[in-house]
């Protein structure tokens, strides 16, 4: 479903002073999978998932989802890809402060142009009980813990049926207890919905069993690049 | 949820940086359509009162130039005096096609015995007259009789009295005109007769009896003949009639036509500083908020936003936050105008007349249309740049 | 911006009951003397006299406004707040009024600055009303 040929990213930081956050990386993520992607913090496993979703243009190599090039797709069919193909769940706090919990999980589908409205309603609040969530509706994202805020983000990230989604140290911020709740919830979503899944964590304890560990290190993946 | 609401959210949920912007908004609105209304309505109010005395010149005794100015523009009570017989010399003047006196009076100030302090009284020779009665043609077709006056706008009965007392004599208010902005809204119109009878009544009854010196008139209004240059006129006037200055009328009201000007200059300058700084100041705080705000909009990226809707979210909030602030800056500016208008032409020295309801509408618009565009400017910069970034980049801290 | 728009009250709030004391006629040195020769205040000098008791009430609004927690505190607030402006423009205009000549400094003055503080009492406090929607209710 998503490959990676030979991708590099690097940043230009200052006067010949480069970064190499990834280096000729290939990598293949098949239709509900589920991959792990391992490494120290530096080690380019973020990078690495902005490359796989077109978050980030790659310095060389080619991204490509179910064939098709990301980069050389228009940013209003790249947007639709993302919007419609891919889930997100971003380590930081990443709901949008000045609108309601159902509000945040709602406005993937707004912007979309497959239309929204009383079904896609129906479908956050029902994703909302999924996360156990049904009673917190109407607050802001303020009013809710970390956790809470985590759970809505997972909610969000499937509203619009997305093939693929991707986790990026989804629980870091999070106490064992919540994060061991997350993990599950996770599990319980990629088996049920059939969903090929990417995980970044530097934990190797988050890893279930059935994963694919691909581990990374300075930029390289070190092992487990075939499938 | 469209866009505006997303940009309604994020304006409430961000107080003190909506605040600036609007406020900037405000500011430039307020004073854009502040300052039209007053030097439009200003130079309105001179038109229509030049237009009303219908005269082509008029003559006053010489040094009573300024005098005239104030009583016609300010409703400052004016007492100056001519010898009658100038009448029948500038009538003798080849090229003169009509001339007719008018006497000007006041009543006392704080006097008992009048309903209203030092109001300006216009007495007019019905006779000669050509200035009073088209005005008057229209408001009452029989002219009017003894013990009758028609006012200016501000002028009313008092309460209880069937009319105007004046100097002991009670004059009947047959009607009122249209206003003018001017003094002319404060004064009397009166035949000479009414005006002969009123001072025959003070004499016995009023604290001070009303003197109007025998033989002689305030003013003489002029109309020229067709194909008659005024100016030339003018000046054989004031070469062959001793002691009278003429004045033209497109030169009546020169002090203040030059006080409008000076006027207009100020407010250029204050517009030409406070527009672009307001500009400048909206630009920064979108920068700043648009950098603050980077990574929602890297998430908002992520989620599938292209960089147009980015761009157009943060304009739609520019737009909205410049709406709302105009809209107050204009419904302020339009208040003040409207409640503090006397106070502005008694501090200023200039007359005012309100725009007609079309008008006001059409400056309202401007005012609204220069501020919201001002805002929305200000805001495109900051706006592109923040949508053209890397969603990834804008995600890192 | 609930708390600004509280501070806005109070500011009008001593508006109406300072203003009107500095630009009533008497305070131009202008009162009417009867037949008797007493020294009589003139009617704008009652009507800033009444203000204060639109004042007061508009004051106290917009502190409950500004330290109010609920929304029902907030919305009684823009309630009285209104209700105070709406009495300071009866005041100058119907119930009591002012002087009758239109070049009275009570008139170029005075009241302007009451129906403008009255006016902007009104727009403030519907602006309260609807801000309170998004404060916790005390039924919650």
């Amino acid at each position: 479903m998503i490959r990676l040929e030979n991708v590099s990213k690097s940043y230009r930081l200052g006067k010949g002073n480069d970064v190499h956050a990834v280096s000729d990386v290939s990598l293949e993520i098949g239709a509900g999978e589920s991959v792990a992607l391992v490494g120290r913090s530096g080690s380019g496993k973020t990078t690495l998932l902005n490359l796989a979703a077109g978050l980030t243009r790659p310095t060389a190599g080619r991204v490509t989802f179910d064939g098709v090039e990301l980069w050389k797709l228009s940013d209003a069919e790249q947007s639709h890809l993302r919007n419609q193909r891919i889930g997100f769940v971003f380590q930081f706090p990443s709901l949008l402060p000045t609108l309601t919990v159902l509000e945040n999980v709602f406005f993937p589908t707004t912007l979309g142009a497959n239309g929204h409205g009383v079904d896609a309603m129906g479908r956050a609040k029902e994703l909302l009980g999924r996360v156990g969530l049904a009673d917190k509706l109407a607050a802001y994202p303020r009013q809710l813990s970390a956790g809470q805020q985590q759970r809505v983000v997972i909610a969000r990230s499937l509203i619009n049926r997305p093939e693929v989604l991707m986790a990026d140290e989804p629980t870091s911020n999070l106490d064992e207890r919540t994060e061991t709740e997350i993990m599950e919830l996770f599990h319980d979503l990629h088996i049920s919905l059939g969903l090929a899944f990417l995980l970044v964590t530097h934990t190797r304890q988050l890893v279930s069993p059935g994963m694919r560990t691909v581990e990374m290190a300075a930029g390289r993946i070190v092992s487990g690049a075939a499938g | 949820m469209t866009l505006l609401q997303l940009a309604w959210k994020n304006i409430s949920g961000n107080g003190l940086r909506s605040w600036v912007v609007a406020l900037c908004a405000l500011l430039v609105a307020a004073f854009a359509l502040f300052a039209t209304l007053l030097l439009r309505g200003a130079a309105t109010s001179l038109e229509l009162a030049a237009d009303r005395l219908g005269a082509d010149i008029v003559v006053v005794p010489e040094g009573a130039q300024a005098d005239i100015e104030g009583a016609l523009l300010m409703g400052a009570p004016a007492h100056f005096w001519m010898p009658e017989e100038t009448v029948r010399a500038l009538g003798a003047i080849p090229g003169v096609e009509a001339v007719s006196p008018q006497v000007y009076l006041s009543t006392l100030l704080n006097a008992s015995c009048c309903s209203v302090s030092e109001m300006f009284m216009i007495a007019y020779d019905p006779a000669t007259d050509f200035t009073v009665r088209p005005w008057l043609q229209k408001r009452l077709p029989e002219g009017l009789g003894l013990g009758e006056v028609i006012g200016g706008d501000y002028i009313f009965a008092t309460e209880g009295e069937d009319g105007i007392l004046v100097y002991s004599a009670l004059l009947k208010l047959k009607g009122n005109l249209e206003p003018t902005g001017t003094g002319l809204d404060q004064s009397v119109f009166l035949t000479l007769e009414t005006a002969r009878e009123v001072a025959r009544i003070s004499e016995e009854y009023a604290e001070e009896p009303l003197i109007i010196p025998p033989d002689q008139v305030s003013a003489v209004l002029l109309r020229s003949g067709p194909g008659v240059s005024t100016e030339e006129l003018a000046v054989e006037i004031y070469r062959s009639v001793p002691g009278v200055y003429p004045i033209q009328s497109d030169n009546l009201f020169s002090s203040s036509r030059t006080q409008l000007r000076s006027l207009l200059n100020t407010v250029v300058v204050v517009m030409a500083l406070i527009w672009p700084l307001a500009i400048v100041l909206i630009g920064m705080v979108y920068l700043m908020a648009a950098n603050e705000r980077r990574r929602e909009l890297g998430v908002m990226r992520a989620l599938g936003a292209t960089r147009r809707y980015v761009s157009r979210s943060l304009l739609a909030e520019a737009s909205l936050l410049a709406f709302c602030g105009a809209s107050t800056g204009v419904f302020l500016a339009v208040l003040a105008i409207y409640l503090f208008r006397r106070l502005i032409v008694s501090s200023l020295g200039v007359p005012f007349l309100l725009p007609s309801p079309g008008s006001l509408i059409l400056q309202v618009g401007i005012g609204l249309l220069l501020a919201m565009g001002s805002v929305f400017l200000a805001a495109l910069l900051p706006a592109v740049r923040i949508s053209r970034q890397d969603p990834a980049v804008a995600m890192r801290e | 911006m609930v708390k600004v728009v509280g501070v806005l009250m109070v500011v009008l709030a001593l508006v109406l009951a300072i203003v009107p004391g500095f630009t009533d006629c008497e305070s131009q040195g202008k009162v009417l003397t009867t037949a008797q020769g007493k020294a009589v205040s003139m009617k704008c000098h009652w009507t800033g006299r009444a203000e204060i008791a639109a004042a007061i009430p508009l004051g106290l609004a917009g502190v409950f406004a500004v330290a109010g927690r609920r929304r029902e505190t907030k919305r009684f607030a823009a309630v009285v707040g209104a209700a105070s402006g709406i009495l300071a423009i009866l005041f100058a205009t119907t119930l009591i009024g002012t002087c009758a000549s239109a070049s009275m400094y009570c008139n170029v003055a005075m009241k302007p600055v009451i129906l403008a503080a009255g006016i902007l009492a009104i727009a403030v406090s519907a602006v309260l009303f609807v801000l309170a929607r998004e404060e916790p209710s005390t039924a919650a």
